[in-house]
């Protein structure tokens, strides 16, 4: 099961190099949809326009008794974000 | 009762009787809705909501359906078909439903951006010359707390960071109206920016000293005094806050791990990318202008400090996150 741990540690890992991507705005973690199983949680996309991206369907973290984790990602379009 | 139930009692109990949510519920249901609305619309009822039950001015933390009166009146000289009872069952809804009868005084159209004497939260504020914002607390130092002093964004008070203390605060801002002689304070400090590579920041704020700390109040309109300090909500909760641009509105928190760029004004000139993370994405509950506004929980416990926002989306800082880089706490002295 993905827990709220392995979501955080692909933040972690991942948050920087997400954000790079010119239409990325935000990252951060949201509850799993019914369409997603074995996860509690998922890292969650958000981007400023509703453009094409590159951001991948699974985020892979290594887990702490060793192999691999794949955190599900889902992308949500935001809006362009500003000091109010 | 939880607050899914109250909010769908509050909506069968106020809607019109040929809504779709009246018509398709059951009979009894139906039968009983259309007995309350003798006073649940009743002429003294001008608004209804979900909120802390009041009990001897004091909040009691149990979630009710309010019904908000202009005045209370003594019981002889209401109707008895519109006397609101202290509870009211639905069929549909298990339990019964509490209800609190509350006075607000008149209802008026309420503009955030006029000037407020005394001084209290919610309404604009800005530097001189600055962009409006909303000023969201009453605030003090931990050693000084009695003190009062106004808390808001640093992007507000503080041109993000790079306004020295002792800048003339005004109630309201400029772009609202308020001139020099409108000074209600000047800038004490603002937090750090740290335009680093990574994820440093953790809240956008600044505190002013107010000039005449007697003339400070710190009601928020429609929330009240903070019911003092609470938790981050988590996902599907609903906060609420009252600003300078979009008044009292509420949103669903998303997300408490947001993390996002935003470009700031570098102190040395031209412009540098701030990393925030840690920050809570809520539904939409505002808009330019309500910058600085406190976010709190249903309960009336403050947990936010409102910064930024998108078309679909608002964002505030932990309070803290607010709290521990400015050495403050709410202001004790006005209650």
């Amino acid at each position: 099961l993905i827990t709220n741990a392995a979501c955080i540690k692909a933040l972690d890992l991942y948050s920087d190099r997400l954000l790079q991507q010119s239409n990325v705005q935000g990252v951060g973690i949201g509850r799993a949809p019914s369409d997603v199983v074995d996860s509690e949680c998922v890292i969650m996309v958000y981007l400023a326009e509703d453009l094409p991206t590159d951001v991948p369907d699974y985020l892979e973290v290594p887990c702490e008794g060793g192999g691999i984790q794949r955190v599900p990602v889902r992308v949500t379009v935001q809006g362009p974000l500003r000091p109010e | 009762m939880n607050e899914d139930d109250l909010a769908l009692a509050q909506e069968l109990l106020t809607l019109p009787p040929d809504a779709p949510q009246v018509q398709s519920a059951d009979p009894d249901t139906q039968a009983a809705i259309d007995r309350a609305r003798s006073w649940s619309a009743g002429p003294d009822v001008i608004g209804t909501g979900v909120a802390s039950k009041i009990t001897s001015g004091s909040n009691t933390n149990e979630l009710v359906l309010k019904l908000y009166v202009t005045e209370k009146l003594p019981e002889r000289l209401i109707p008895r078909e519109q006397r609101i009872p202290s509870s009211v069952e639905l069929p549909a809804i298990p339990g019964t439903i509490e209800t609190d009868v509350e006075a607000i005084g008149p209802q008026e159209l309420q503009l955030l951006s006029s000037r407020i004497r005394p001084l209290v939260p919610g309404y604009s504020v800005g530097r001189l010359g600055g962009s409006p914002g909303t000023l969201g607390a009453i605030v003090a130092k931990v050693n000084a707390p009695l003190n009062p002093l106004l808390l808001s964004n640093s992007h507000v008070l503080a041109q993000y960071g790079l306004a020295p203390p002792g800048m003339i605060i005004l109630q309201p801002a400029s772009r609202d109206g308020g001139g020099e002689a409108d000074s209600i304070a000047t800038l004490l400090e603002s937090t750090p920016f740290d335009f680093n590579p990574g994820f440093n920041n953790l809240c956008d704020a600044a505190i002013a000293s107010v000039t005449n700390r007697l003339n400070v109040k710190p009601d928020i309109p429609l929330i009240g005094v903070p019911n003092g300090v609470g938790a981050i909500p988590i996902p599907g909760t609903q906060v609420q806050k009252t600003g300078r641009t979009t008044g009292h509105t509420t949103g669903l928190v998303k997300d408490v791990h947001y993390r996002t760029f935003m470009s700031y004004p570098r102190p040395g000139g031209g412009w540098g990318t701030l990393g925030f993370r840690d920050q809570v994405l809520c539904e939409k509950y505002s808009d330019g202008g309500d910058s600085g506004s406190l976010v709190c929980d249903m309960q009336g416990r403050a947990v936010g400090l409102h910064w930024a926002g998108s078309t679909s989306t608002s964002v505030f800082s932990p309070l803290a996150f607010v709290f521990s880089a400015l050495n403050v706490e709410l202001w004790r002295g006005g209650v």
